[in-house]
């Protein structure tokens, strides 16, 4: 850092020019859109071994969410994981594999949120400021939760292999559909 | 209303529940293949209505400002171009800015131009009024009473869709600056008055 | 110094956060524990500002509903499966408050009296002081308004378990004032992120940096010409020694010789001394205008008027006490600052010190009202009958002519000094240039004179001024 010659004279008739400081790189963190880009990939991939439909759409999203961060638009984000979420319909519709269709799923959660929340800390805290634990720990949890969630839903599904009533699943949605328009 | 749909709610994912594990209750209940694709299909569309919904949804988080710059000076004049910009837009109250504007500008003209004419305030306000004071039309339009603004000016606000005041504006900062800048020719600050 | 308020104590290990979203959650404590708290050693003060939903996650649970939807239409196990996968992400954005800030806020400046223009390096660590984890936190501190960071920023995002502590560095550039830091603020969010807790954290030991400029010589301020003209209104007629004109008179033995007039000798061969008009030491106030209207500048980020006021006031005091008057300073503002006419080096200390540091001319506005008659008055009642004015001002409105007038016709010699603080850009900043020029004309056909300087410096300007004064 190099100390401007500002001492001595407090004021030179104005003459004393304020260092012109760019804004603040309010910009996601590196790390958080590495993180976003890696999971879309996969999630991609994924998407690809599914049902190449669905894995085009999902590398859609995979542009969308890179756009979105660089454009640091939250709705653009989120139209990305929209448009993921319905190339995985479309991927488990054409009858792609459960788990290509579960890890694409959590990689798509994983590389929306890591970019969703790389927004919020680029807008919040800035790329220059010191941010990786914060997006790794953060990461790490989604991760960690998808994970779970995989763990429990494949784990029954396999106990239940063969035999999956269909009555049973639909009056679990319809439980479902009715208790949240009820609960809004 | 909301209770029925609760108990309705509750009950369907009980009994869900017990067919998922008794295959007894399951094969009881076999509701047929349209049912089952109108269940699906209602959650499919409550399932979009639901998703669409954050469209709507504002996002909140806090802005912790920019404590790291300096706090901004303000620019003299910035709140009067606010004016200009609320005089020139749409936007309602226009009408006021615009008196306020024009009032203030015509302080302005009347005070150079019975400095840099050497006449009374009363012939200056005539000058003004009249039009006479400058050589711009445009300028003149903007704080006569009677005389309007030239054709040309009244074309190009048209084509370019901003008012005629905001040309008129412009036009009389620069016949002020014009008519100041007639005799201290020298050098802005050393004005004449101040030689004794 | 300004907080008097250490009232919500919080307790080592507790969240004494209430719940509330609003700021007033600490007040009513306020008269029970005022006893301890005074010396306590490290209560750091901590208040809720804020907690929203930040609706991150909004639509994850229809994006389910929808998944398992179209799996049961189609009959699709894998479909079924991934939309309950979106219900276990559904279920995570709904368990979980944003935790509550228990953090312990340190914060340390490698200077605290540094010197114009030094960078100041700040550190801050906080110490996550609770017993549950944070898992999103992020740290903005609060840097004074007129300090600019110049490396780094005054942040950080981190994840802070109990006990742990995180740490930040970054340097900011002293400028002229004294300048406390305000509360850190800390946005904390639950894991998912869906609901977040805006938290104004103030340290026990808010850091304070307090820089007092140097007063410029001002030997080369051509000062005499602004003040001595007329002592207190009244010119004295006593020929002597002096620096302005007086009369000639026959040479007498013992004259100094550079008052010989050597033209005269040249002329006609005849020896003849100058006299000057005996000088009295003058009593000489400078007014500072503070009001919020003199914190303008041509862009944003330049230097007020008030600053380059206060630069120009100190080559001022120190040229005028160089040269034997008694100065006094005064502000134009809504805080009240008088530092009544004096002279000697004690008076010189206190004149640095006030212009360094007086909260009157702080380098940002205080935001209170100013009532001008008040100030008026007061300032009347305080001023010697025989003082002269130097009214630093920008004159960017048409109240600051008037006090000049004012101050003018209650008998005071008035000498405006105006920084050109407008811009030339927009039809708004042009208008109200050509105002100022207006009103700088105003004082001048009405007898105040003015001496405007943008751009070259302070005693470029005077001396220009007064040569043209000068008969």
């Amino acid at each position: 850092m190099v100390a401007v010659s500002a001492d001595g004279s407090p004021a030179d008739g104005g003459a004393n020019a304020p260092t012109d400081r760019p804004e603040r790189d309010a910009r996601p963190p590196t790390l958080a859109v590495v993180v976003a880009l890696v999971a879309a990939a996969v999630a991609s991939l994924a998407g690809f071994l599914a049902a190449p439909l669905g894995g085009a759409l999902l590398g859609a999203a995979t542009v969308g969410l890179v756009a979105g961060s660089f454009r640091r638009s939250h709705r653009l984000l989120s139209w990305a994981a929209g448009v993921g979420t319905v190339g995985l319909a479309v991927a488990g519709y054409r009858g792609g594999g459960v788990e290509a269709l579960l890890v694409g799923g959590v990689a798509l959660a994983v590389a929306w949120d890591a970019a969703d929340h790389g927004l919020s800390v680029g807008a919040q805290v800035g790329r220059e400021a010191r941010t990786r634990r914060n997006v790794a720990v953060h990461a790490g949890t989604t991760l960690l939760v998808g994970a779970l969630s995989v763990g429990v839903v494949y784990g029954v599904y396999l106990a239940a292999a063969g035999s999956q009533p269909v009555a049973a699943l639909a009056l679990l949605l319809f439980g479902a559909v009715v208790l949240a328009s009820a609960l809004r | 209303m909301v209770r029925p749909l609760v108990a309705l709610g509750v009950a369907a994912v009980a009994v869900g529940f017990v067919a998922a594990v008794d295959r007894g209750v399951a094969s009881a209940l076999d509701p047929s293949e349209t049912v089952v694709t109108l269940i699906g299909a209602l959650g499919v569309v409550q399932g979009l209505r639901y998703a669409n919904a954050r469209r709507r949804r504002r996002r909140e988080a806090a802005a912790p400002g920019d404590p790291e710059r300096r706090a901004p000076a303000a620019v003299p004049g910035a709140d009067l171009d606010e004016r200009i910009e609320r005089a020139t837009g749409p936007a309602r109250g226009g009408h006021r800015a615009r008196r306020q504007v024009r009032e203030r500008v015509r302080e302005l003209a009347v005070a150079t131009v019975a400095r840099e004419r050497n006449v009374s305030v009363e012939a200056a306000e005539r000058l003004v009024e009249t039009g006479d004071w400058t050589g711009d039309a445009t300028a003149a339009a903007f704080l006569a009473r009677s005389s309007s603004y030239p054709v040309r000016v009244r074309l190009r606000a048209m084509v370019t869709g901003r008012s005629r005041y905001e040309f008129g504006l412009r036009a009389v900062v620069d016949a002020i600056r014009r008519a100041e800048g007639e005799r201290g020719a020298g050098g802005a600050e050393a004005t004449p008055e101040a030689d004794r | 110094m300004s907080r008097g308020r250490r009232s919500s104590a919080v307790d080592a290990g507790g969240a004494a956060d209430s719940e509330e979203s609003d700021d007033e959650g600490s007040d009513d404590e306020g008269g029970g524990d005022g006893e301890g708290s005074d010396d306590g050693p490290a209560t750091t003060e901590r208040v809720t500002r804020r907690g929203v939903e930040t609706g991150r996650w909004d639509g994850i649970r229809g994006a389910a509903l929808a998944l398992v939807g179209v799996g049961v239409i189609a009959r699709r196990p894998g479909l079924v499966l991934l939309g309950a996968v979106g219900v276990g992400y559904a279920l995570y954005a709904s368990v979980g408050e944003a935790p509550a800030a228990t953090l312990d806020v340190t914060r340390t400046v490698s200077d605290a009296t540094p010197e114009p223009g030094d960078e100041v390096t700040v550190a801050v660590r906080a110490r996550n002081a609770g017993d549950a984890p944070v898992a999103d936190l992020r740290l903005v501190d609060g840097v004074p308004p007129a300090l600019e960071v110049v490396d780094g920023p005054a942040r950080i995002a981190t994840a802070l378990r109990p006990g742990s502590a995180a740490a930040f560095e970054y340097a900011v550039r002293a400028t002229r004032g004294e300048h406390e830091w305000e509360a850190v603020t800390a946005i904390t969010r639950n894991p998912s992120g869906s609901r977040e807790r805006t938290t104004a954290i103030e340290p026990a030991d808010p850091a304070r940096v307090v820089c007092t400029p140097e007063l410029a010589a001002g030997g080369d301020l051509p000062l005499r010409g602004l003040t001595t003209r007329y002592h207190g209104r009244m010119p004295t007629d006593v020929g002597g020694a002096g620096v302005e004109f007086h009369a000639t008179r026959e040479y007498r033995r013992g004259d100094p010789l550079k008052r010989v007039d050597w033209n005269r000798r040249a002329r006609t061969g005849e020896l003849a001394t100058v006299e000057l008009r005996e000088e009295r030491a003058a009593t000489v106030v400078l007014l500072i205008d503070a009001r919020e209207s003199a914190y303008a500048a041509p862009e944003p980020a330049a230097e007020t008027a008030v600053e380059a006021s206060v630069g120009a006031a100190g080559q001022a005091f120190r040229a005028l006490l160089d040269g034997g008057d008694r100065v006094g300073i005064a502000a134009l503002g809504p805080v009240d600052c008088w530092l009544a006419p004096g002279a000697g080096s004690a008076h010189a200390a206190r004149g640095r010190d006030t212009l360094a540091t007086d909260p009157a001319l702080a380098p940002t506005p205080s935001g209170d009202r100013f009532y001008r008659s008040l100030w008026l008055r007061r300032f009347r009642r305080r001023l010697p009958a025989d003082a002269q004015v130097l009214f630093f001002t920008p004159l960017v409105d048409d109240a600051a002519a008037s006090i000049a007038r004012r101050i003018d016709a209650h008998g005071h010699l008035v000498t405006a000094l105006s920084p050109d603080v407008t811009a030339g850009e927009t039809p708004g900043e042009r208008l109200v240039g050509f105002e100022r020029r207006e009103r700088l004309r105003e004082l001048r056909s009405a007898g105040i004179r003015a001496v405007e300087w943008d751009g070259e410096s302070f005693p470029v300007a005077v001396a220009r001024a007064t040569n043209r004064w000068s008969p």
